[in-house]
């Protein structure tokens, strides 16, 4: 009987597969796995960030588009399909609000390219990185992943999180840095 | 070379290889890689980091850390709508051409030099204290290149906000450590510093300072006067 994390880790390698082949091949229904899987989670992600149904949905839309375009400069070594796409949504959300024609996301963006980094050795593989990270975050007491979900991935400034939990402002602050920093031990330990 | 770090107070806040220690209590400067990460960097801030991360790639491990997150809370998140069905979804309009790169002018980093738009000797800089030249980006809040004559002390100052200084040529110090091209400086309103740039030559840096900047001591007077001098001139045109 597989775990949970042994099922995850699957997924994750089939969601590159079906990058891979998107980008080899153009292939469409690879493409359309990748896009019901992962076009109402950017979605998701947009509306927590504070934009409206429609131009989430747009926005998602966008993102989808630029990952069927931008396809074969995935590297599987270098990031997972969710942390990949996570760039994209993540910086078209920031052209969005700069609101500046000429800094649209296009090949040039550094995000999409592989990294120029140094022996694969030097670093964590990207792949044992991630799992590392879902363990740990795992293990993070649940109001701890709560408040990161929040400052990370929700865009709330430590004072508006202070106002929507009713917890004191220094405390959030405190346990903010207690949980990135647990995060990131866990990332960088050899443990 | 150290990557980002912060600047002035106590010099064992000075950080090494990695961005967060027991040495940077506070968490200031690895802040700086979460916030990239997370998207939420102010627009020059950011434009500073990716400049600086142009410059030094393999700091791009610090970001791609906290990107992980990103993609982790991704794929943990329960869709929240129906996808649409993918017949809205037009293969053939998707595949224009990939553009190709712009040539970037000489010493600016590939994302300062798409912003800019032209090369450093075409730059019209505006003096604002004695071997001192400024010119602020239009259409990028607080965001300055900035000139500084080899050996110049800059004013002691405090800050108000957040400022990074990216080095893009030669080099200054400022007590804390030597900062040459791709280093970033930190410091916020827990830091006075007065940097010095190197004697042997120029330092040309791209500056992100939000918030008032504040001279400590006998520059304040000198920036007085200046600051009306700059007032009485056109600002320029922000988008």
């Amino acid at each position: 009987m597989p775990t949970n994390e042994m099922l995850l880790s699957e997924d994750r390698a089939h969601f590159s597969d079906l990058m891979d082949r998107v980008g080899a091949q153009q292939d469409r229904a690879a493409f359309a796995e990748l896009f019901s899987h992962y076009g109402p989670r950017v979605k998701g992600y947009l509306i927590r960030l504070g934009l409206g149904q429609a131009q989430a949905e747009d926005l998602a839309q966008e993102v989808m588009v630029t990952v069927w375009r931008k396809a074969a400069l995935f590297d599987r070594r270098q990031a997972s399909v969710a942390t990949w796409i996570f760039r994209i949504a993540r910086n078209r959300r920031i052209d969005l609000f700069r609101q500046d024609q000429r800094a649209v996301l296009d090949a040039d963006d550094p995000a999409l390219l592989p990294s120029a980094e140094a022996a694969p050795d030097a670093h964590l593989d990207a792949v044992e990185q991630e799992h590392r990270m879902r363990l740990a975050m795992a293990d993070l007491p649940a109001e701890q992943m709560d408040l990161i979900r929040k400052a990370f991935y929700e865009g709330l400034t430590h004072r508006q999180i202070a106002d929507v939990t009713g917890i004191p402002l220094g405390t959030v602050k405190s346990r903010l840095r207690l949980a990135f920093n647990r995060l990131r031990s866990r990332l960088e330990g050899d443990e | 070379m150290p990557p980002v770090r912060k600047s002035g107070g106590d010099p064992k806040a000075k950080v090494q290889r990695k961005p967060l220690n027991e040495n940077d209590e506070a968490g200031f400067v690895e802040s700086i890689y979460l916030d990239y990460a997370a998207g939420s960097l102010s627009p020059s801030a950011r434009l500073l980091m990716d400049a600086h991360l142009a410059l030094r790639p393999e700091n791009q491990s610090f970001v791609s850390l906290w990107e992980s997150l990103g993609g982790c809370l991704l794929d943990g998140d329960e869709p929240s709508f129906e996808a649409r069905p993918l017949g809205d979804f037009d293969f053939a309009a998707m595949d224009a051409p990939v553009r190709a790169p712009r040539p970037s002018p000489a010493s600016l980093p590939a994302p300062l030099a798409e912003v800019i738009g032209k090369p450093i000797s075409e730059i019209d800089w505006i003096s604002t204290l004695p071997g001192m030249k400024e010119y602020s980006v239009p259409g990028w809040p607080q965001a300055r290149l900035v000139r500084l004559a080899a050996g110049r002390t800059i004013p002691r100052h405090s800050h108000g906000g957040l400022e990074l200084t990216l080095v893009l040529e030669g080099a200054f110090s400022d007590g804390q450590g030597l900062y040459e091209r791709g280093d970033v400086c930190v410091a916020d309103e827990t830091v006075e510093h007065s940097p010095r740039v190197s004697p042997d030559r120029e330092c040309l840096c791209f500056a992100v300072i939000e918030g008032p900047y504040r001279l400590t001591g006998v520059w304040q007077m000198i920036s007085a006067v200046n600051d009306l001098v700059q007032g009485l001139k056109p600002k320029g045109a922000m988008a």
